[in-house]
């Protein structure tokens, strides 16, 4: 068992023995890469097809995001030229490059930008997290003007993902769009066989002058982790994502692999933690939820059974993240949580409910190994395992107690408005995305601030606010840190180091497994 | 060959493959989950589920969705994918070669070394090679399919860079690449049946040798491999034959495995990942397809016999 790196970002010492850094010298053009991916895309429309982080490398391939993070942290301009805000934050104007087109030469404009964005607010799948949209209105020819219901401060950072790639109208429009897209990206799309591979060619006419470096890239879905993990070793492919810790504690000693992780990555990550459902007895009691926090030993449960690499989380936003803060979550405590058991069920009588995961086996590992710490502190739990669909489905209708999870990694704290707020928390049996049916004012007042200010120490405040209830309130049973790597050979280069449209450097770190495969080349 | 006697095994197939593709049908809309939700995942609402449900034709009875889906089928139009909106023909065609080519080498592999190694084994019982050839055979049926595979990719792949370790090249594109890339996966299929059709074969060898009809053949002379090949062999496949129409079943399962160890893009991953995305026109489809396979396979195992041996033939033909 390897947990010398218990204290998470454990990288960095390893990274110094092994030739982790880029070669030196300019990017050299050519070549062709594998790279193998965790899962298969549904389909290339954003407006359409659910993007996981396959979604968003095969969206990077062969669209541009209307904007991306720079090292400073801050959203900047990619694939918009400009991107503004009235006053009040209530219009947000988007005015995209002059001279870009299409992979099939139409040119881009504010007619493609206004007809992605109006099919996002068509889509059952992403306009729920648009719903402060009031309207998407053509300004000129290269500008469109979006007029918000309410001051949306945030809503940059949504133009660096699922909603900011401009697809091109006629994919938008064809029944069977999603299966060849059109972008103005760095490759343009050559074959998809679903479950077999994807290969894009690079884009001759690219309007970023000198990318991609590649001629060709292939993307191979390998579900398997292990068998990933050998392919990257047998040379059969050349680059990989992953969050499986066994692979990426051994892929940290291996002089043959080039890593690259984000445990120490500044901005947002996934935290795997246990959601309650707070609206069903016995969760509903406070004194419950925070007997199961003082219950679990987050430190063991991550050596255990992510091999200690993940970093350890105590609220929604993980100390890498500008956010960060001391929200005062209890620290494993075996007498408090007995204490609190004592004194609920003196008054309401024994401590007992379901524990569900999905059939994954590392999740089960995981879920018995707190059922045996929460049984400690005297709290009974069943066990079970629900096929990942009826996962969804049960949380989001409330046909659970504490689930296994993995979320709040959106790159900006507003993107989690949704599962945080009153407003989407419902009784059971109606679909709700707050799945924890936690319903806090104090949340809700520091999610509008978060929304509506633009001075960045205000909005600080407010998430952090929010951290700390999370904290006294315990909806949220914490674990750990999601860690993403991207395994290389070590001829591929560029992973991590990029610049901007603009000339300033890009974002220095893998987040939640991103890159820009159009700045990869190699040596 | 009667026609008679091939005519009603024929007839008698239609019923059979109605009620597979009724009972595929039903076992699949019995699982739990929603394909709407499962498409839509955590942002679905109320109204966005109800209206993809009504898209996808989910809200209908489940007797009006079969009989459409029937309707269609025997056009041969097997639907889109629910996901991708990929015809599912195209997807079977897509990946039907793979698992194809997967299943024929590794019974091609398993019958070429389990033939002349029971053979050799029966033709001298308790001997050598038959105890040598027992015991690995069974080593080798204990082993379970994706232990073997892992430990082959470690040994060819990562310490010994002789295949890939994962991934499929179309034979057309590059025959020595396609061959290379299923190597591991035909191997990892095909060991436990190897051992199977060993034992099989070598029993009904040593029996078939011990009839009266061999005894005079020594008699009058014949040399040890005449009798084993011309005489012994073809009354001595019986349960062979059996066994490998009826392993198909086992072997298709074994392919899932397989191919998901593999990362081969055949029909047993387009089934799993579809059903992981409650993809239930393409599961469905490529069920059917299985078991349609499955069901065909018996009957040319049923054909086969007379074949083998024509007093199978007449005798059915004159019941």
């Amino acid at each position: 068992m390897a947990t010398a790196c218990a204290g998470g970002g454990g990288g960095n010492k390893a990274a110094s023995t092994k030739a982790n850094k880029d070669a030196s010298g300019p990017p050299k053009a050519g070549g062709r890469l594998i790279m193998a991916t965790e899962a298969e895309v549904d389909g290339f429309d954003p407006t359409k097809n659910r993007f996981d982080i396959t979604g968003l490398t095969y969206a990077e391939t062969v669209y541009d995001p209307l904007a991306a993070y720079g090292k400073d942290g801050k959203v900047h301009p990619y694939l918009a030229e400009s991107i503004d805000h009235s006053p009040d934050y209530t219009t947000w104007t988007i005015k995209v490059r002059s001279g870009v087109r299409f992979h099939d030469g139409d040119p881009l404009n504010a007619d493609a930008v206004k007809a992605t964005l109006d099919a996002h607010l068509r889509s059952p799948l992403t306009s729920p997290a648009l719903a402060s949209i009031a309207s998407v209105d053509k300004a000129d020819d290269m500008t469109v003007a979006v007029k918000m219901k309410e001051p949306w401060t945030a809503f940059p950072s949504y133009l660096t993902g699922q909603v900011g790639y401009v697809v091109s109208p006629k994919t938008l429009n064809d029944p069977n769009g999603s299966r060849h897209p059109i972008g103005t990206g760095p490759f343009t799309f050559k074959e998809w066989i679903p479950g077999n591979h994807f290969i894009a060619a690079k884009n001759p006419n690219y309007w970023q002058k000198g990318l991609p470096y590649l001629n060709e890239i292939e993307y191979r879905p390998i579900v398997e982790v292990q068998s990933r993990a050998s392919s990257l070793s047998a040379g059969t492919i050349d680059i990989l994502h992953t969050t499986d810790p066994d692979t990426i504690v051994a892929f940290r000693k291996d002089k043959n692999v080039k890593l690259v992780d984000d445990a120490t990555s500044k901005g947002e990550h996934e935290e795997s933690f246990f959601m309650l459902d707070t609206a069903k007895p016995p969760l509903d009691d406070v004194r419950v939820r925070k007997a199961l926090a003082y219950a679990t030993d987050r430190r063991t449960v991550v050596n255990t059974v992510y091999a200690g690499i993940l970093p350890d989380a105590t609220g929604p936003f993980d100390k890498n993240s500008p956010y960060a803060n001391d929200s005062g979550y209890p620290s494993f405590d075996l007498d408090k949580a007995k204490a609190l058991v004592a004194e609920y069920e003196n008054e309401k009588g024994p401590i007992t409910f379901e524990l569900g995961t999905t059939n994954s086996a590392k999740n089960l590992q995981a879920v018995q190994l707190v059922q045996s710490q929460w049984k400690d502190a005297g709290i009974t739990t069943t066990l079970k395992q629900v096929d990942q669909s009826q996962f969804i489905l049960n949380a989001l209708v409330g046909n659970y107690s504490a689930y296994l999870w993995r979320q709040f990694g959106e790159p900006d704290p507003d993107g989690d408005v949704v599962w945080w707020s009153s407003a989407t928390a419902k009784p059971i049996g109606s679909l709700s995305l707050n799945f924890a049916r936690n319903k806090d004012p104090e949340v809700d007042t520091a999610l509008a601030t978060g929304r509506h200010s633009g001075d960045p120490a205000e909005r600080k405040a407010a998430y952090q606010s929010i951290a700390k209830r999370f904290a006294e309130d315990v909806p949220y049973v914490w674990i750990g840190t999601t860690v993403w790597a991207v395994a290389a050979k070590p001829r591929v280069q560029g992973i991590t180091t990029w610049k901007l449209p603009d000339g300033s450097e890009g974002i220095d770190s893998l987040l939640s497994g991103r890159f820009l495969l159009s700045h990869v080349w190699t040596s | 060959m009667n026609a008679r006697y091939l005519g009603r095994k024929v007839l008698l197939l239609v019923p059979v493959l109605f009620a597979v593709s009724a009972l595929s049908f039903l076992l699949l809309n019995l699982l739990p989950g929603d394909p709407a939700i499962a498409i839509l995942g955590p942002s679905a609402t109320e109204q966005s589920v109800a209206a993809l449900r009504h898209d996808l034709d989910l809200d209908q009875p489940l007797p009006v969705r079969y009989v459409r889906w029937m309707g269609h089928t025997v056009t041969g139009d097997l639907g889109r994918s629910y996901v991708s909106n990929q015809p599912t023909v195209e997807a079977v065609r897509q990946r039907l070669p793979v698992t194809l080519e997967l299943l024929l080498l590794s019974q091609l592999l398993a019958l070429a070394l389990a033939i002349p190694l029971a053979l050799l084994a029966a033709s001298k019982p308790n001997g050598l090679l038959d105890r040598a050839s027992t015991s690995t055979a069974f080593a080798f049926l204990a082993i379970p399919n994706f232990m073997l595979g892992v430990l082959l990719i470690y040994l060819f792949a990562v310490r010994v860079h002789l295949f890939p370790a994962t991934g499929y090249t179309p034979f057309h594109d590059h025959p020595i690449e396609n061959l290379r890339a299923m190597a591991l996966p035909a191997v990892t299929l095909g060991v436990a049946e190897l051992a199977v059709y060993l034992r099989l074969l070598r029993s009904d060898l040593i029996a078939t040798l011990q009839q009266d009809y061999i005894t005079m053949a020594q008699a009058k002379g014949m040399s040890r491999n005449h009798i084993l090949l011309r005489h012994a062999l073809r009354p001595s496949a019986f349960s062979l034959v059996t066994a490998a129409g009826l392993n198909l079943g086992r072997l298709i399962g074994g392919a899932f495995v397989v191919e998901y160890l593999f990362a081969l893009p055949g029909i047993g991953s387009l089934t799993v990942e579809s059903i992981f995305k409650r993809d239930y026109i393409v599961v469905q489809g490529t069920v059917l397809l299985v078991a349609v396979g499955y069901v065909l396979a018996n009957f040319a195992v049923d054909v086969l016999y007379g074949v083998l041996d024509p007093r199978v033939r007449h005798a059915r033909a004159t019941a």
